[in-house]
């Protein structure tokens, strides 16, 4: 482990009990967030990305959840650390921002109250201190005369203020470490840009991590430094964003890259079509055996139906889930 | 490798359908609850149907020898004021409340559910004129609504269903336009218009089954509340009259005998209580099925 | 804000006028001559003829419907066919006394209630949750009056302790009271169970523990705030239906309340002080529905700047 390395998640195993059975949303992964850095974590919705996220603050109920694994921040396992520990890293060392902004602020609650109640809570300063920092805070992410919103309920604002004052929250006590979870795929095209640019100066001012769950990769080339590719609960891919780019290793990257649309693109037959990755994601609750990609692979080989691919790591700093690298 | 999938599915075209069916039956076996409530009303209802085979000889026929017996061996729930089995007018009792029960969700249901479709489908004029009386219906607590109208139309079993009938129609009204309205703005009813649907063909054949799953659980608690006023009419005299064994009636007879024959009070109340029981029992347990939504 | 009150201010007017139709028109649909019905049983010729002319019987309808309008406006709600009182007498002695013992029972009915809907949605399929469940549900299963009959068995006529009826004391509070509680409670712990469940599983409420509070401060200032929308509206409901549907309580316990005044009117077929009573529970009814309308502004902050 790199002397900076302030996330370390070895082997998270997240497990949810229904009544149609257990559904094994993160199987197993591991990665790295280090100071300073963005990581990027993607992959198309029920990857179990998500959970990723809200397994590190452990903000599943459990039951029916059921979490097992190292998640280890600053030398310390948080999940085998008590709720009232774990309170003390959320809003703190460890933040998180959520993909909807209109349904994850309180709507009966003003929106210097929601951010003050956590800088109280950490910070043990007075009612008045705590708001004046708000206001800082709703200043320092470009909301215009942040006093007077302060005082405003959500609904008042704009989708793309709402996300501003969600991002405003998370950072009030200066976490070194964000959790972003789609923070742009609820908002308007022009308005994810400026979001994007946001987070990209706070980043460097407050020396927050971050680490980006999306389904955008656009989104990721432009913000992340490093990528984890995930499928149906397991990290099949890990790369520095420009060599996930320019040379994918795992057939599922590559299908999703591909996939991109891209204008004058001609396939090999001269024709211009939207490429996919045929079949759908199987259900959680019928696994493919073998290797969980491999109904949908064009490049499957028999071991791929039979063994699961175990990690490989063909060259530095980049890691793969398949036979074809072994 | 494609093949693996797509061709499962085409395999099994049924497969999506049958497995909801299955999901929701497995969810009903689980809700124990439920099941006891639907157990319930089975005993109720096979009570009602074989009284003459289980209580042989007459409920109302008056024995003043053993007037106010304490329940014994030859009348296992005591007797009451004119000697008669109490077991005996309760068994009966649930064929005249059986009956309530089923008149009384008929008449909500058949001026109700085609007054909400039009109120929430046409919308407009004639939507206000039916909203404003149904807000003026629901001005006033159910159970008053009921005796207003007994009031009106005077006592009597007849009159019982029709009041507390009347009383329940305007919640169907108010829960079939709810759902109407918002099933009225999906795609598939725009698209069945801008074919030239019929608009009563539509009602029926698009917007009633979505409505279905509310009216049916309404429908189950509205047996119970049916019950239950019914049983409040007859217990202040207005509802059914004596001798036809109701048992709101038997409990307005057993009032007057708190003091020294409390069984008469006590046992037909125990037999409304579980009678209303399963119809709540189940009422919720197909709200669990059928859309948790609505869980109140 | 102040739109809003005046908005709803405004749309109780065609209930209220709906009120007064109904009112109207159901005098008029009985059997029999409308003024002989209103004099009752015991009323003379003079009588009779006396309320033909308050009445305007012989001139057109809508007249006549003037007429009722402008003596409601008046309070004049006609006199007692049983006790020749003006009816509004009538009501205003029995009044104080049913809403006396609304207010115990809603109080009663929050006071457990609300805290047993939220401990069951907090630990939802529990021990906890199903005793609690279950007591709601056995308390809207059971027919009031018989509670009533069954508690006076236990806690009068064996155990001495209360009395078994009739107004006075505090005492004479508690049996009546409790009973009524008893049906309201079962509603009030369902619908703040099911608001909570509703809440607490909002993303908001993720939100909330994700920034490291107390639970206790998610489950009261976010979630219970946000959940007090329709208990309110519940518990509004409830009340309105305690002004005037405690009428077999008050029948069981003999007291003397707005529920029992209709019921013997009902019974003694007294028209005017049955019309007066409706219109009486409408208004109040009507009343209760505009108060919890503004506590809903005063909750939530989207309803008050609409």
């Amino acid at each position: 482990m790199r002397q900076d390395s302030l996330l370390s998640i070895h082997n998270l195993r997240t497990r949810f009990h229904t009544y149609e059975g257990v559904l094994t949303a993160v199987d197993g992964i591991g990665l790295e967030v280090y100071r300073g850095e963005t990581l990027g974590v993607v992959g198309e919705s029920g990857c179990g990305k998500s959970v990723t996220a809200l397994s590190i603050l452990r903000l599943l109920a459990s039951p029916p959840a059921e979490i097992q694994g190292e998640i280890l921040f600053d030398g310390k396992n948080l999940l085998n650390m008590s709720l009232n520990e774990i309170r003390q890293i959320r809003g703190n060392s460890i933040s998180m921002i959520f993909q909807e902004p209109m349904t994850s602020l309180n709507p009966v609650l003003t929106i210097g109250e929601q951010i003050s109640e956590a800088i109280k809570l950490h910070q043990g300063v007075t009612h008045q201190e705590a708001w004046s920092k708000a206001v800082e805070m709703l200043r320092i992410v470009q909301i215009p005369s942040p006093d007077i919103r302060a005082r405003e309920y959500p609904h008042k604002l704009s989708g793309g203020m709402r996300q501003r004052a969600m991002i405003a929250m998370a950072l009030s006590c200066h976490p070194r470490l964000l959790l972003a979870d789609e923070p742009t795929t609820a908002l308007d095209v022009t308005i994810q840009a400026q979001i994007v640019e946001l987070m990209e100066r706070l980043k460097e001012e407050i020396r927050t991590s971050i680490v980006l769950i999306t389904h955008n990769l656009g989104l990721i080339a432009e913000m992340a430094k490093r990528v984890v590719v995930m499928y149906m609960g397991k990290v099949v891919e890990e790369a520095l964003v420009e060599d996930l780019f320019l040379e994918p290793l795992h057939p599922y990257t590559h299908g999703l890259l591909e996939s991109i649309p891209w204008m004058g693109r001609k396939m090999k037959s001269g024709r211009k079509q939207l490429q996919e990755i045929p079949g759908m994601v199987p259900s959680l609750l019928e696994i493919p055996e073998g290797c969980r990609f491999h109904p949908r692979c064009s490049r499957v080989m028999d071991i791929c139906r039979k063994e699961e691919p175990i990690l490989i790591r063909p060259k530095e700093g980049r890691q793969v889930l398949c036979w074809l690298w072994a | 490798m494609h093949e693996t999938l797509q061709t499962q599915v085409i395999r099994n075209p049924h497969r999506q359908a049958d497995s909801q069916l299955r999901r929701r039956w497995a969810k009903l076996r689980r809700n124990k609850a439920a099941l006891f409530g639907a157990i319930l009303i089975l005993i109720y209802l096979i009570t009602a149907l074989l009284a003459p085979v289980i209580f042989p000889g007459s409920p109302s026929a008056p024995n003043l020898m053993k007037s106010l017996e304490r329940p014994s061996m030859e009348h296992p729930l005591g007797t009451d004021e004119l000697g008669r089995s109490i077991l005996g007018r309760i068994i009966y009792g649930s064929r005249v409340s059986l009956l309530i029960a089923i008149g009384v969700v008929c008449v909500g249901l058949l001026v109700g559910v085609p007054l909400g479709l039009i109120s929430g489908y046409y919308g407009g004029k004639v939507d206000f004129g039916i909203q404003r009386v149904t807000d003026t219906m629901l001005a006033f607590p159910g159970f008053l609504l009921a005796l207003s109208l007994v009031a009106v139309l005077g006592v009597g079993l007849k009159n019982t269903i029709i009041s507390v009938g009347i009383s329940m129609v305007p919640i169907y009204i108010r829960l079939v336009r709810g759902c109407t309205l918002s099933v009225k703005e999906q795609t598939y009813v725009e698209a069945a218009r801008a074919m030239g649907t019929r608009d009563v063909t539509i009602l029926i054949r698009h917007i009633l089954p979505n409505v279905m799953a509310p009216i049916t659980i309404q429908t189950s608690l509205g047996m119970g509340m049916g019950i239950l006023f019914a049983a409040g009419l007859g217990f202040l005299g207005v509802g059914v009259q004596p001798p036809t064994p109701e048992w709101g009636t038997m409990l307005s007879s057993g009032r007057a005998y708190l003091f020294n024959a409390p069984h008469v009070a006590t046992f037909p109340g125990i037999a409304i209580f579980f009678a209303v029981l399963g119809f709540n029992l189940s009422g919720d347990g197909l709200r669990d099925i059928l859309d948790p939504r609505f869980k109140l | 804000m102040f739109q809003y009150i005046l908005k709803r201010l405004l749309s109780t007017l065609p209930v209220l006028l709906g009120i007064s139709l109904l009112l109207f028109f159901m005098l008029r649909m009985l059997p029999g001559d409308p003024a002989q019905v209103l004099a009752g049983q015991m009323a003379s010729q003079e009588d009779i003829k006396n309320i033909r002319q308050q009445l305007g019987l012989d001139k057109p309808i809508f007249v006549q419907y003037g007429i009722f309008l402008g003596r409601l406006a008046k309070l004049d709600l006609g006199r007692s066919a049983r006790t020749q009182n003006p009816v509004i007498k009538e009501i205003w002695a029995r009044f104080p006394n049913t809403v006396l013992l609304a207010v115990t029972a809603i109080t009663l009915a929050c006071l457990f209630g609300i805290p047993a809907g939220i401990i069951s949605a907090v630990r939802p399929y529990t021990w906890i949750d199903y005793l609690f469940t279950s007591m709601a549900l056995f308390g809207i299963s059971m027919p009031v009056f018989w509670l009533g009959l069954m508690l006076i068995v236990v806690f009068s006529l064996v155990l001495h302790w209360l009395p078994a009826g009739g107004i006075g004391s505090w005492k004479h509070v508690i049996l009546p009271s409790f009973t009524l509680a008893a049906f309201v409670v079962a509603f009030i712990t369902r619908i703040t169970r099911a608001s909570m469940i509703e809440t607490l599983s909002q993303d908001y409420t993720t939100t909330a523990r994700s920034k490291g509070l107390k639970e206790q401060v998610v489950i009261v200032k976010h979630a219970l705030k946000n959940a007090l929308i329709p208990i309110i509206t519940v518990v509004g409901l409830q009340f309105g239906l305690l002004l005037g549907g405690a009428v077999l309580t008050e029948t069981v316990f003999a007291w003397p309340g707005l529920g029992r005044l209709i019921v013997d009117s009902i019974l003694a077929r007294d028209y005017p002080v049955i019309q007066g009573t409706i219109l009486i529970f409408g208004l109040l009814y009507i009343l209760v529905n505009l108060v919890v309308d503004l506590l809903y502004a005063f909750i939530d902050p989207r309803i008050r700047y609409a």
